[in-house]
């Protein structure tokens, strides 16, 4: 009984919902024979993974959906052990290398080398390589990235890696200039829509075309998100009704929240509740850069246009700063103290004009 | 410097006379003997031991030879002496070793009995020689020290002597055995006059030979006599010294004429013998107050003292005039000023004084002629010179009344200043002054002082005298109570409880240890030591100097405690041999490192079987190190004394120096050291050195004398953003306020600097705070840098942005209390949750395909719902629902325990709570049954639990407010079911179980084909 997300993902290429062309081109691109590295980019949930699994399924067959868990040991030059968790099936091995932290370096040396330099055996196996699929690697640190690239090349004969990335941004131009990019852009909410509507038919359920529109909204594009809101929805209320409440997520409302209070009253004190309530969604590993993107959000909409270019200016600043710098607080809080200043400031002047 | 002096002497004292007896075999045998003589005389008064004894009858013979020839006695005097010695070679040898060194120039009146004198002044000479030279170098005054060392050494092998001189009477029959008191004196001066030839040797040649003949000549005539009583047959070697003396005086010879017939020599002989011994014990010690004259009152004149006099000793008297000044000489000559005259006067020095118009005076006229000199008719009982305690001492040690009357005067000392004064006491006094060191002794007190760091020089000597320990709950008080009792407290018999560590009024009868803990220079060490020292007990010290490893502690100590002491007998205490131990840890805090490894631990286990009381000293007593330790000690704990009680104490220190100093200025360095006596004193010491700067330069000096601080993070924080303390700070001191912990102080102004108010109008607040939350910012930034780059040069850079600027922008005062930074919580709650994220995102990631991020932001709330919601609207129905999903998810049981934990929020409520226990119950009873083990259920198992269950406690202890709320029993208890029988039962069938899952989901995949196949290869 899994959830509908992962119940009714599409596993072949050809039943992908959106995106057809690129699949068309993707399916083209297996039978080939032979394809170089790839690299799917794109925003979370907008289905690089599922499009990956289709491509090998492609390649391999259903073999490739026999998966398992296998747990890899690593000694870090400083003799440290490291356990990786893999996915693997008889034709592909995915790994998040950045699970290892700071070691990350150690996996893609020692493992990926590992794996790539063994020859496939199964005579069955339509290919002679294997595929690698790296997930995550904008998490990678720069060591990590180059000690990547030297391995995708060499070992070019015995495998192909797929790379799986949300930003190409922090991919190191080495890596991308070896791969061919594959854009997964986020549906748009059209097909959001329409995919929530499929979704609904299968488990024979009727959704409202007002509601499936809201949650796809709601969603950001993201479409994992949305089905799973969809099957919270049918949880909470059966049967739909179109102006039914979508429940937020909780770190949502949270961050929203916290936004408010920074409008409600700018004062030290309030600015220590607010650093503990910024301290509670770190330590949720709601990620910072996440963080400062709501907070601005709705932080915005309550300023005036001149305060909202200082807002972002501010916002800016302070973001750039805490990707540079290492405690991610010490930069959300010097951002909230900015906001706190300018726009007590405003408020204060505004109300003087007023008064004049 | 003085320390070093002095060690230098007591190590010379010993060592030399065995290089002597290597270099010089000549020598060897005197060598050796006075060798043993000085061992033995820091110890032993009274000692019955053999070895000692034979040592000093080995010494006596050197100086029955002295003794001897001078009155060319009857050969029986000798054998006499060598039996009780048995050594008869000796003397021979001795003599011709004598004759070598004889031409002394300070024999000026009698050659012959020269030699014998010789004899004895070489063997001192050898030892003093070695002394000289470097006694030289240092002071003349110490000079005059020596010599009463010297002399001091052979009191107590006049005891000895004495000892076998009572012997020899019995067995010559004599009439009476003589009272101790007279005894002694008997024969010290012989020996007396030894060590005063030697300075004289050095100073003034000419001075001593005087009263050595004086003295000899006296101790000839008695000893022969006394000798007469025993054998004659050993005469034959006696004879030649006969010879030599042959020219002696008349009483001498007649002595020699009553050898002719038995009886009436021992008549005779019982005679003398009995003068002998009253001879020159002083009629009536200390009976009169020795005046204190001023330096040098005496200066220029020359003395000689002759006969007994009625108060003091020779020595003491000797002492008194070099003290003052005056020249004491040894023979009546024309320059003698003054010949002062006891009982039993020599007659030949009276006729020669006369002769020669020399003033005859008695010891009060000596007396008032110190008076007069000095110009007082009252002394000042206050000035150094002659020092009450010190002299009393010195006499303790130097007096000719022998063994006994030290004693006494010990005791009457001791009860005078009401200072229990066992081991340790007796112990300085004999070990320091009686080597070479009490030179300055003799000379004057003060010099002695001066030798002293001020802070051992008023180092408190009894408890009363311990600063800010008064009253009855003081630690002092503590500590003896503790200590008194220990013993019949741990005698076995009694059952104790281990007391409530909040009871207040806690003896700490329990604890077979005390931990003193404290700052340093409150008076920890010196406390445990006037205590032990109160209670008589021994110590037994261990310090930071020492190693403590585990080993050396078991050996070692445990060795000593189960031995009995014999330091008590030795030294002549009544109670001969004492059990009371007490064994010092001083420092515990500094056991460390590889030297002492395991010492803690041993010192527990030492505690735990100890027989004797144990008293650990620390500075810290919160110190990771002494946590275990911490558990079986008696605690007491010191603080620091205030100031006006080290105000009081330091300005009675001043006034002996006779150092002024303002009041104010003695505050201002109290507050400047922090309360810490032993610092004080230093610095007082320090600016009384320099006397002649004048107040107004000294200003300057102590801000600069000022303890450099160890400040805690607390501490830093409240300076960081105090305006007040902002006045009299320049950047640099803010800037090293940063580098008391510059990890740690960053945070702390973090966390600290919303709580505080700055000194600017309201409205600027935000601004200020913006300003200063900006440069904490910058501050991160350049850290990050440090530590990623390891660029440490930036640290200073770091400092104003992460300390002096925050600190500049928000200087004011704290409305709040000062918090420990809430990042280091915070952070590694964040750490915890990321792996449960990561596990979670491993277990479930064959099923699902987001990343950890998503698992986290998007799948877990859903996820959990999915398997709590059935639960909670069908209740027991549910379950299979609930079990669907996490089979379905592979999830491990602990998962539920990350998903609710990754989902919380404060506020919110715990989703399982809403689920009645016995679902839950039921549910964890059809997961053990029906899911099977994955390849990561067996390390995801009992280890990890534990790890993880440990974070959880440590996370909670950190934040303090734990924000998840943690369903403790229920989870437990479902937690032990699970692991239990999942993990411990099923190892193997785990494995099995896993391919059988993989099998089964292959089955539920798309293709059933291949799976068997497949999977057998892999």
């Amino acid at each position: 009984m899994a959830l509908w997300v992962d119940k009714y993902r599409p596993r072949e290429l050809s039943k992908l919902d959106y995106h057809k062309n690129q699949a068309e081109q993707l399916k083209n691109l297996s039978q080939q024979g032979d394809f170089p590295h790839l690299m799917f980019y794109g925003p979370s949930g907008a289905g690089k993974k599922t499009r990956i699994m289709c491509l090998l399924r492609e390649l391999y067959g259903t073999g490739v959906e026999r998966l398992r868990n296998e747990t890899m040991t690593f000694t870090t030059p400083s003799n440290r052990k490291i356990e990786i968790m893999t996915v693997s099936s008889n034709y592909h091995l995915e790994v998040n290398p950045s699970d290892a932290g700071i070691y990350d370096r150690v996996v893609v040396i020692d493992l990926i080398k590992q794996v790539a330099q063994t020859h496939q055996i199964d005579p069955s196996g339509q290919h002679d390589f294997k595929v690698i699929i790296l997930s995550e690697v904008d998490e990678l640190t720069k060591d990590a990235q180059h000690a990547l690239r030297r391995t995708m090349e060499k070992y070019v004969a015995t495998c192909r890696i797929i790379l799986s990335v949300n930003s190409t941004s922090r991919v190191i131009p080495a890596i991308r200039s070896r791969c061919l990019g594959i854009r997964v852009s986020a549906p748009k909410v059209d097909e959001i829509v329409t995919i929530l509507n499929n979704v609904c038919r299968r488990e024979s359920l009727t959704v409202p075309e007002e509601l499936a529109r809201r949650i796809a909204e709601k969603s950001e594009r993201n479409l994992r998100r949305a089905i799973l809101m969809l099957e919270a929805c049918k949880v909470q209320q059966y049967p739909f009704t179109a102006k039914q409440e979508i429940a937020d997520l909780d770190w949502q409302m949270y961050l929203k929240e916290t936004a408010n209070q920074i409008i409600l009253e700018q004062s030290p004190s309030r600015l220590e509740k607010v650093r503990e309530r910024l301290y509670e969604l770190l330590s949720q590993g709601i990620p910072p850069d996440i963080i400062f993107k709501g907070l601005v959000q709705d932080l915005v909409k309550n300023c005036d246009m001149s305060l909202k270019a200082k807002t972002l200016e501010f916002a800016c600043l302070y973001e750039h700063r805490m990707q540079n710098g290492s405690k991610h607080i010490f930069h959300l809080e010097a951002f909230v103290a900015q906001f706190m200043n300018i726009y007590k400031k405003f408020m204060s002047e505004t109300i003087m004009m007023d008064e004049f | 410097m003085s320390k070093d002096i002095r060690s230098y002497f007591t190590l010379g004292t010993a060592k030399k006379p065995a290089a002597k007896v290597e270099s010089a075999p000549v020598v060897k045998r005197k060598a050796v003997v006075i060798s043993s003589d000085e061992e033995d005389v820091p110890r032993t008064p009274k000692q019955p031991s053999k070895h000692a004894k034979s040592g000093k009858k080995k010494r006596r013979i050197s100086d029955s030879d002295d003794d001897v020839p001078k009155p060319k006695q009857t050969p029986d005097n000798k054998p006499n002496l060598k039996k009780l010695s048995g050594v008869k070679d000796k003397p021979k040898k001795a003599v011709d070793v004598s004759n070598l060194f004889g031409g002394e120039p300070n024999r000026v009146e009698r050659p012959k009995p020269k030699k014998s004198p010789a004899k004895a002044t070489n063997e001192v000479d050898l030892l003093d020689d070695d002394f000289d030279i470097s006694i030289a170098e240092l002071a003349d005054s110490q000079l005059e020290g020596t010599e009463t060392a010297v002399e001091s050494k052979p009191v107590k092998e006049e005891r000895s002597r004495s000892k076998s001189r009572e012997n020899t009477p019995r067995k010559s029959e004599r009439p009476k055995k003589p009272t101790p008191k007279k005894e002694t004196p008997k024969k010290q001066t012989p020996k007396k006059d030894i060590p005063k030839k030697q300075t004289p040797k050095k100073e003034s040649p000419t001075v001593s030979p005087k009263k050595e003949e004086g003295t000899h000549r006296r101790g000839i005539k008695k000893t022969p006599l006394s000798d007469l009583g025993l054998n004659q047959t050993s005469e034959d070697e006696p004879h030649t010294s006969p010879k030599r003396k042959a020219t002696k005086k008349a009483d001498l010879n007649s002595s020699v004429l009553s050898d002719e017939e038995r009886h009436e020599r021992k008549q005779l002989a019982a005679i003398l013998y009995q003068k002998y011994k009253n001879r020159q014990s002083v009629i009536n010690p200390g009976c009169k107050e020795v005046p204190k004259g001023e330096p040098n009152c005496l200066a220029g004149l020359s003395f000689l003292v002759t006969g007994i006099l009625e108060s003091l000793e020779r020595e003491e008297c000797n002492s008194l005039i070099k003290d003052l000044g005056g020249k004491v000489s040894s023979t009546v000559g024309k320059r003698l000023d003054y010949l002062v005259v006891g009982e039993e006067a020599g007659p030949k020095k009276l006729a020669t004084a006369q002769d020669l118009g020399i003033k005859v005076i008695s010891e009060d006229d000596l007396f008032d002629l110190i008076r007069e000199r000095s110009g007082k008719v009252d002394l000042n009982k206050n000035s150094n010179k002659i020092v009450p305690k010190k002299e009393k001492k010195e006499k303790e040690h130097d007096s000719g009344g022998g063994m006994k009357r030290k004693l006494h005067e010990e005791h009457k000392v001791k009860e005078e200043k009401k200072v229990l004064s066992p081991p340790k006491k007796i112990k300085t006094e004999y070990d320091a002054p009686s080597s070479t060191e009490s030179k300055p002794a003799t000379e004057s007190a003060a010099k002695k002082d001066e030798n002293l760091a001020w802070v051992d020089r008023y180092k408190p000597t009894s408890i009363k005298q311990i600063i800010g320990q008064q009253g009855a709950a003081s630690n002092c008080v503590k500590l003896t109570n503790w200590l008194s009792k220990w013993h019949s407290n741990h005698d076995g018999k009694k059952k104790l409880q281990r007391p409530n560590p909040w009871a207040k009024n806690d003896d700490g009868s329990f604890f077979k240890a005390a931990l003193l803990s404290g700052p340093p220079g409150v008076g920890k060490t010196t406390t445990a030591t006037l205590v032990c020292k109160e209670l008589s007990f021994d110590i037994v010290e261990f310090n930071a100097s020492d190693t403590r490893s585990k080993k050396l502690l078991k050996e070692e100590v445990s060795e000593l405690l189960s031995s009995k002491s014999l330091y008590g007998y030795f030294h002549g205490d009544k109670k001969t041999v004492t059990k009371n131990h007490v064994l010092i840890m001083d420092e515990v805090d500094g056991m460390a490192g590889n030297e002492d490894r395991g010492g803690i631990q041993e010192l527990i286990a030492l505690i735990k079987e100890s027989s004797v009381p144990i008293i650990c000293m620390c500075n810290d007593r919160n110190h990771p190190k002494m946590r275990s330790l911490v558990n079986y000690c008696y605690d007491l704990r010191f603080n620091k004394p205030r100031m006006e009680q080290i105000k009081g104490a330091m300005m009675s220190v001043c006034f002996k120096e006779k150092f002024k100093i303002p009041p104010a200025k003695l505050e201002e360095i109290i507050a400047a050291t922090n309360n810490d006596i032993r610092q004080t004193l230093n610095h007082l010491s320090l600016l009384s050195a320099g006397k002649e700067l004048d107040l107004g330069q000294r200003e300057g000096k102590d801000n600069t004398a000022k303890k450099d601080l160890k400040l805690g993070p607390w501490e830093v924080v409240r300076k960081v953003f105090s305006a007040d303390e902002h006045k009299n700070m320049t950047l640099d001191d803010k800037a090293d306020l940063f580098f008391h912990d510059y990890s740690l102080g960053p945070l702390f102004v973090q966390q600290n600097y919303l709580s505080v108010l700055p000194k600017v109008p309201k409205p600027q607040v935000p601004q200020q705070v913006a300003l200063a939350a900006n440069s904490l910012s910058l501050g991160d930034l350049i850290e990050k840098r440090i530590r990623s780059a390891s660029a440490w040069s930036l640290l200073p850079t770091q400092a104003m942005f992460s300390s002096v600027m925050p600190g500049e922008y928000m200087a004011g005062h704290f409305t709040g209390q000062i918090n420990f930074p809430g990042w280091l919580g915070k952070n590694s709650k964040r750490t915890k949750r990321s792996r449960l994220a990561q596990e979670l995102h491993d277990h479930t990631r064959v099923k699902t395909s987001g990343s950890r991020l998503s698992i986290r932001l998007d799948y877990a709330p859903f996820l959990l719902d999915a398997i709590v919601l059935p639960l909670k609207e069908k209740g027991l129905d549910g379950v299979h629902d609930a079990l669907e999903v996490i089979k379905e998810y592979r999830l491990l049981r602990e998962d539920m325990e990350s998903l609710i934990e990754l989902t919380s929020w404060p506020g919110k409520k715990n989703p399982m709570d809403a689920v009645d226990g016995k679902v839950k119950a039921a549910l964890t009873r059809a997961y053990n049954k029906e899911v099977l083990a994955y390849t990561y259920s067996a390390m995801a198992g009992v280890k990890k639990k534990r790890a993880e269950q440990q974070d959880e406690l440590g996370g909670l202890e950190e934040e303090g407010d734990g924000v998840f709320v943690v369903d403790d029993e229920e989870n437990e208890e479902e937690n032990k079911l699970e692991n239990d029988a999942l993990i411990k039962a099923k190892k193997r069938p785990a494995e099995k179980g896993a391919a059988k899952a993989e099998t089964k989901k292959t089955g539920a995949g798309t293709s059933k084909g291949k799976a068997g196949s497949s999977r057998s290869k892999k």
